[in-house]
């Protein structure tokens, strides 16, 4: 497989079980700590926190990836037959739109933050660094929509959201 | 002015078959750059702010447990018990199925994911015993959304985050009403496999046999308490209770039962986080939505009205329960949720309505939205579990829908069924 091809495929979902594998063992360990060491832990409920957010946005570009994202489909009826792929096209546009304005705007919020150089409380986390997950995570979706709508010009009969 | 950009942008949003997270997201844009009052890194930063939030965690959490659980052979043993007890009576496999789904509920807090995760292994059994495909396929999606009635709940655990209410007594007084629907949906498929013919299987009920059902499925049977009881006994919180619940199914399966390969792990892992990815999109941009609508002061003028129309809290409920079913029809759960509480939690309150036993009524509402079209979750995935139409179960669901409306109204007017067992804890 070559380099491309496994980017394409794994990249965001390898990082994304990583986090989530992370995230879970982090709080069980919380737990043990607490409970039956009874020495409560100061910075995994922090870690685990950044942890998510950071998963969530690749899994919105994973799941954009594999077009699972939850969709009004039933709405397609109210089109005409010959139009559908036409709004399909147009929502997947809609959809490129609207990952491209949160990287704009988000890069704005990462640079006021790297400005005011804010600190997470218990660990220290330069917090540009957490709000930059939004940013990261939309731009990869937008690559993904990109590939999608190309996907969808080659193959304009199959409008409705099938895995590639 | 700004309402009316939010609401009427999202549905042709919606429409345009643009995902339902990012239809929210757009629509708040629109009204950000209409109103103008606020600034356009707003929605970016809501992104972050409202998923920043140690509660909500248990949301991918249980969405991973519950993957883990249907995938690591816990759905099965659990299913050969139900089985050993109900299997032999009339309707007895729709039966054990919706006694399965109650199980599941009970270490599942979403509906999708226990419509999956009972629908894959009940359905082809169900269809080769001789049970209409249309009937079955209904039956899985409706027991599927007791899910988010039972505790643990993901609907709950939003719920109180945006209202600020104690996800402990809200998870406490999903109980009865979880039990009420079970109760509901056995009686129903009894009388209806009664009149079709639907036969059980005959098998007379032994104890050894019930035995040995129940030792092979121990660790299985064990999950719900460890889950709940650490988080009635205060041992852990409902988010550090999710991912000892994971841990626990991932040792279960994969050391335990033995039915999780390395393979296998990383498809339900990576599957869990393409869930968590879109649920989450949805709670993010539904937030950024939420709160333009509170800048806006729609809810209080919402309030207002409705507090006008009548001040019977006996009306006032029924209103709001057909308001929420309609919405449930053409709504995910989580946006309901989110744009919804805020706006009749005040009014539910301001008639007397206790502030739990109204989340119970908003969660069972949203439950039957599972399962109506056009846009039921549930439905989806029961039309892929039995790789059917969807006209297939749209055909069947409409008793079931009777059913849980009938439900819907005792649990409403009876608040004991939820605020009960709370009471009977606290005497």
């Amino acid at each position: 497989m070559s380099v491309l091809r496994w980017l394409d495929r794994y990249f965001e979902i390898s990082i994304g079980v990583a986090l989530m594998s992370s995230m879970t063992i982090i709080l069980a360990i919380q737990v043990f700590m607490r409970y039956v060491m009874g020495a409560s832990l100061y910075w995994s409920e922090e870690l685990a926190r950044y942890i998510f957010i950071w998963l969530i946005y690749l899994g919105i570009s994973y799941s954009a990836r594999q077009m699972t994202h939850i969709k009004v489909d039933a709405a397609l009826g109210l089109f005409p037959l010959k139009l559908r792929p036409w709004v399909v096209f147009l929502g997947d546009m809609l959809f490129l739109g609207f990952a491209l304005f949160i990287v704009w705007t988000s890069w704005t919020v990462v640079q006021r933050q790297m400005m005011l150089g804010q600190t997470s409380t218990a660990m220290q986390i330069p917090m540009w660094f957490v709000y930059s997950a939004p940013l990261v995570g939309f731009a990869l979706t937008a690559i993904r929509q990109v590939q999608t709508l190309i996907w969808r010009a080659r193959n304009p009969d199959k409008y409705i959201s099938e895995e590639v | 002015m700004v309402a009316a950009v939010l609401f009427l942008s999202l549905a042709v949003f919606l429409i345009l078959n643009v995902p339902v997270g990012i239809a929210i997201g757009l629509a708040s844009v629109a009204a950000i750059v209409t109103g103008g009052g606020l600034s356009m890194g707003y929605v970016a930063q809501t992104l972050v702010s409202s998923t920043d939030s140690f509660p909500i965690m248990a949301i991918p959490l249980f969405i991973l447990a519950g993957d883990l659980m249907g995938a690591g052979g816990v759905s099965r043993r659990i299913l050969d018990v139900a089985n050993v007890f109900f299997g032999r009576i009339t309707g007895g496999l729709a039966i054990v199925t919706v006694v399965v789904c109650m199980f599941f509920a009970a270490v599942s807090g979403s509906g999708p994911a226990t419509v999956a995760a009972v629908g894959s292994m009940v359905v082809p059994t169900m269809l080769r015993a001789g049970y209409s495909k249309s009937f079955t396929l209904a039956l899985i999606a409706t027991a599927g959304s007791i899910g988010v009635i039972i505790p643990p709940s993901i609907p709950m655990v939003i719920f109180g985050v945006s209202t600020g209410q104690s996800i402990s007594d809200l998870f406490l007084a999903g109980f009865g009403p979880g039990l009420l629907i079970g109760l509901g949906l056995i009686t129903y498929c009894y009388l209806h496999s009664k009149k079709m013919g639907w036969a059980g299987d005959g098998v007379p009920y032994s104890n050894s046999r019930a035995f040995s059902a129940i030792w092979d499925a121990k660790w299985a049977l064990l999950n719900p308490f460890i889950i709940l009881g650490g988080i009635y006994s205060g041992v852990f919180t409902p988010t550090e209770a999710a991912a000892v619940a994971a841990v626990y199914a991932f040792v279960c399966g994969v050391f335990i039962h033995r039915e999780l390969s390395p393979k296998d792990l990383f498809k339900v892992v990576a599957g869990s986080c393409s869930t968590t990815g879109t649920t989450m999109v949805i709670l993010g941009c539904a937030s950024a939505f939420a709160r333009i609508l509170t800048v806006e002061q729609v809810p209080g003028m919402v309030a207002d009205a409705l507090v006008q129309l009548s001040s019977n809290p006996i009306l006032i409920l029924l209103i709001i329960n057909i308001l929420l079913m309609l919405v449930g029809c053409v709504m995910d759960t989580t946006p309901a949720i989110l744009v919804l509480a805020p706006i009749l939690f005040p009014v539910a309150t301001a008639v007397g309505v206790d502030p739990i036993h109204f989340g119970i009524i908003m969660v069972v509402n949203l439950a039957i939205g599972f399962i109506t079209p056009p846009l039921g979750i549930n439905l989806f995935v029961a039309t892929r579990v039995g790789n059917a139409s969807l006209s297939t179960v749209v055909r069947g669901i409409v008793p079931f829908v009777l059913v849980m409306v009938a439900m819907l109204l005792m649990i409403t007017y009876i608040p004991g069924i939820s605020l009960g067992l709370k009471q009977l804890i606290t005497n």
